[in-house]
């Protein structure tokens, strides 16, 4: 028997044409935009909120190579922050490290990804690759 | 508001001590506090006591131990602030009117903790946790964030390491006392890149403990009263104001209002304890409380302007990296050491001639802020 999938939230990341999109959360009255999502505004307090999905590409902010084990995760991994043309900078895993050494500023996608493993279940989420 | 003096001040020497509880070492702290005060423990009218891993109701397990009962004990918990919350808790009751005389103690055990020798795991819930962040991840990301943004080098951050361990060595009180070299710190294992383990602050068992009263009373008990000139304790504001990870807004932030709150700017400040958690972090908090402009940390320790011997000596105590990290104690010792320097009583690490001090203490990591707290307390002699 194959292992449930279950996302590491609902309504984080979607699969679109080109990969994994994020998304976002925007207020309607004051436009900030937040990611993970909120239920209000942490701006303008307003609670009209929309979803938008970010582009599928941005630039690598900073990262990082971790060489300790930490959550669920075997060393080595890499993190980082990408932001995005919308104005959003989200932080998670980059994938993909080992064949392109990663930069600042270098371009960046959004992929859907198995996180970690448990003995009933695969947790799979959104993670960062270098789009070269 | 009235004016609040430290009148005593004592501290465990720091170390890894897994056969000694918190309330030994709590009480010890106080007891050396209370000497150094030359009071009766019976006119403590009020304490603030803080821990991170330890027992509940810790202050009254310590003060049971110093024979001190019957008195309203507070109990904070604020990650690596916890210390400076419990000093800020104390400074606040006096110098509001409502006490005359308490003592603030931070404590912990990191050996015996859940967390020895491991990282802190995410709260349940917290998403950046669960993608694996954790803190040094969090100051290896700031850190790259400086490297590229001012060309701070690698070698500038190692000589943090080697200016703090060559400082702990002074220190009776540091949990190391051992020099080390640019190469040795470079060369240790990395961590984080790119954080190594000699830049990272280690696991520490200690106490530090010190006693308040008002201005108008402290030449009862001393003859150096160390008067408390700003206390401000801050929560991070939101990950995504942050303007750029490389340096931490709300450092700065708190540094304008503990400056505004003394009438005084970083110019005046003649010693300063700083969150040294990481190596990185002693170069960008120079930059955040004014002691250089932005990205020029690195140049400040170049130079030797944080040295003992320099025109702004930063930790002489051997900071975090080298005196070591007893969570909740932290903020408490770095009061100690501010108090010891304006003194003029720091024995072979005595800044020459210090008269203002500030200390500045950080951590916890939150799901979706900066940092859980920030705080910064200014004496003066």
């Amino acid at each position: 028997m194959s292992k449930a999938r279950v996302p590491i939230r609902e309504g984080l990341f979607t699969e679109g044409k080109k990969g994994g999109l994020l998304l976002a959360i925007k207020c309607k009255s004051c436009g900030q935009m937040f990611f993970p999502p909120r239920k209000r505004c942490l701006d303008c307090f307003g609670q009209d909120m929309e979803e938008v999905a970010l582009s599928n590409t941005g630039k690598l902010y900073t990262f990082t190579i971790v060489h300790m084990p930490a959550h669920k995760y075997k060393p080595p991994f890499a993190l980082g922050w990408v932001e995005f043309p919308e104005g959003v900078r989200v932080f998670g895993q980059i994938k993909g490290w080992e064949s392109y050494p990663l930069k600042i500023g270098m371009k960046m996608k959004a992929v859907v990804d198995t996180l970690w493993e448990e003995e009933e279940k695969e947790v799979y989420g959104y993670k960062f690759e270098p789009a070269t | 508001m009235r004016q609040v003096a430290v009148i005593g001040v004592g501290s465990t020497v720091f170390g890894k001590f897994p056969e000694k509880p918190i309330k030994d070492m709590g009480r010890d702290a106080v007891w050396a506090a209370i000497d150094d005060a030359n009071i009766n423990p019976k006119e403590i009218q009020f304490a603030y006591a803080s821990t991170s891993f330890g027992a509940n109701v810790v202050g009254e397990r310590i003060l049971t131990e110093a024979g001190v009962s019957g008195i309203e004990v507070f109990n904070v918990e604020n990650a690596c602030a916890g210390g400076a919350t419990a000093f800020r808790g104390t400074w606040y009751a006096i110098a509001s009117g409502l006490y005359d005389i308490g003592v603030a103690v931070g404590v912990e055990s990191m050996t015996t903790s859940p967390i020895a020798g491991k990282l802190i795991p995410p709260e349940p819930g917290d998403l950046s946790g669960e993608m694996g962040n954790s803190a040094p991840a969090h100051f290896a990301l700031s850190m790259r964030r400086h490297m590229d943004k001012y060309g701070t080098t690698s070698e500038q951050f190692a000589k943090v390491s080697v200016k703090n361990h060559r400082n702990g060595c002074l220190n009776p009180y540091s949990q190391y006392k051992k020099e080390l070299s640019i190469e040795e710190i470079l060369n240790s294992r990395m961590i984080c890149d790119p954080i190594t383990l000699l830049q990272c602050c280690p696991n520490t068992d200690g106490a530090a403990a010190a006693i308040l009263c008002p201005v108008s009373l402290a030449r009862k008990y001393t003859r150096k009263p160390i008067i408390v000139a700003a206390s401000v304790l801050n929560m991070g504001d939101y990950e995504y104001r942050w303007k750029d990870l490389a340096s931490s807004d709300m450092t700065t932030k708190c540094a304008k209002e503990a400056y505004e709150m003394a009438g005084c700017g970083p110019e005046d400040i003649g010693v300063c304890e700083l969150h040294d958690a990481f190596a990185y972090s002693e170069i960008a908090h120079c930059e955040e409380l004014g002691f250089c402009p932005y990205g020029e940390g690195g140049r400040l320790i170049d130079e030797g302007i944080t040295e003992i011997e320099g025109r702004i000596p930063v930790n002489p105590s051997g900071g975090l990296l080298s005196r070591g990290h007893p969570i909740a104690a932290t903020g408490v010792e770095q009061i100690a050491e501010i108090v010891w320097q304006l003194r003029w009583e720091a024995g072979k690490r005595q800044v020459a001639g210090a008269k203002v001090g500030l200390a500045h203490t950080m951590g916890g990591e939150v799901a979706g802020l900066e940092s859980g707290a920030v705080a910064i307390h200014i004496l003066k002699r």
